[in-house]
């Protein structure tokens, strides 16, 4: 299965999360590797998987079934976002 | 809780086919009105879901083509050989026609004229389509921020968007490289090869120009592009990607 990345999960994530995910740095607790959730690999199957860009180790496991989504987050040792800039929220 | 969940959670909206234009033998764009659409930025994606007679769903990500100042939606969808989704699409799908989608969403692969430049951006085939929004919207907004495309295609047939890059060519602030890289047109005398080092040291910003890179593409030509960039003295920092797989079906 060929990988792709954080990106092409954008709604997924939105979903669950409740926010643009793609922008928010992910630390890595198996090699401290920072990356934008953006450029973290995704393989996508019955379950999504998200993996380490520098070790490819498992970061988070999200399971979307109806009426249920189910997330693994044990590989992500920190997630950072940025508050909101007053001026994005003027935009239409 | 769930409560914040649920405000921001994306609604699916539906959007009317308003106009259908064939690109290459395997590409089409597609214009979309969509009431209550929020606007987009340039590089964003949306999610497209068709819904089979038996209930059965399928759901994929397509980037916008067109600018956020532009009047309708567009999408532009290559056939993938098997693919469900992209067959209908390109084949199959009529002027009026309704689909569901959900967006715009992706915060990491936009650009904005807040983010400045100079602009590298890297487009391995249907990887041009995001790129397109961009340079678009550059026009749109009479940026003056530099910007260098390479763009590689199979060949001539695989070359979407041809007149428009041709168009994007003739700004002054736009340059425009192709490269095919199976068959070229006759008489070509440009790039007729993968993206390599030299390609890259010709095209390319020099790594003091701090440039802000943008790569879209299958995920193999992805990571080529982008470890010639950094192998070339590029920060890895300023260099955003969007990979859209191999053989499996998406964009």
């Amino acid at each position: 299965m060929t990988a792709t990345d954080g990106n092409t999960v954008a709604a997924l994530l939105r979903d669950i999360f409740g926010q643009e995910m793609t922008t928010v740095h992910g630390t890595c607790a198996h090699c401290g590797n920072r990356s934008p959730i953006g450029q973290v690999m995704v393989f996508r199957g019955a379950g999504t998987v998200l993996s380490c860009p520098a070790c490819q180790g498992q970061l988070m496991v999200i399971v979307d079934r109806p009426g249920v989504a189910s997330v693994d987050a044990e590989g992500f040792a920190k997630l950072e976002t940025r508050r909101p800039h007053p001026r994005l929220l003027a935009k239409p | 809780m769930a409560r914040t969940a649920l405000l921001g959670r994306l609604n699916w909206l539906t959007g009317m086919v308003v106009a259908s234009v064939p690109e290459t033998p395997d590409a089409r764009t597609i214009g979309l009105e969509i009431p209550d659409w929020p606007g987009h930025r340039a590089g964003q994606h949306v999610d497209l879901r068709l819904t089979a007679e038996d209930g059965y769903r399928a759901e994929r990500s397509y980037s916008i083509a067109s600018a956020p100042s532009d009047t309708y939606v567009e999408l532009t969808v290559e056939r993938v050989p098997g693919g469900e989704v992209s067959s209908y699409l390109v084949d199959d799908l009529r002027m009026g026609d309704r689909l569901e989608l959900r967006g715009p969403v992706g915060g990491y692969f936009v650009w904005d004229q807040e983010l400045g430049g100079p602009l590298l951006l890297v487009a391995g085939g249907s990887g041009i389509v995001p790129l397109r929004s961009m340079l678009r919207h550059h026009r749109a907004i009479h940026s003056s921020i530099p910007v260098r495309l390479l763009y590689s295609v199979r060949d001539p047939d695989g070359l979407i968007y041809a007149r428009e890059m041709m168009r994007f060519a003739t700004s002054d602030e736009i340059d425009v490289n192709l490269t095919y890289t199976r068959a070229t047109p006759p008489g070509w005398h440009g790039y007729g090869r993968r993206i390599d080092a030299e390609m890259v040291a010709d095209v390319a910003w020099t790594p003091a120009d701090r440039a802000l890179t943008y790569v879209c593409g299958p995920t193999t030509f992805v990571e080529a592009a982008s470890n010639l960039l950094v192998a070339a003295g590029h920060a890895p920092g300023r260099i955003r990607a969007e990979r859209f797989g191999g053989t499996e079906e998406s964009k």
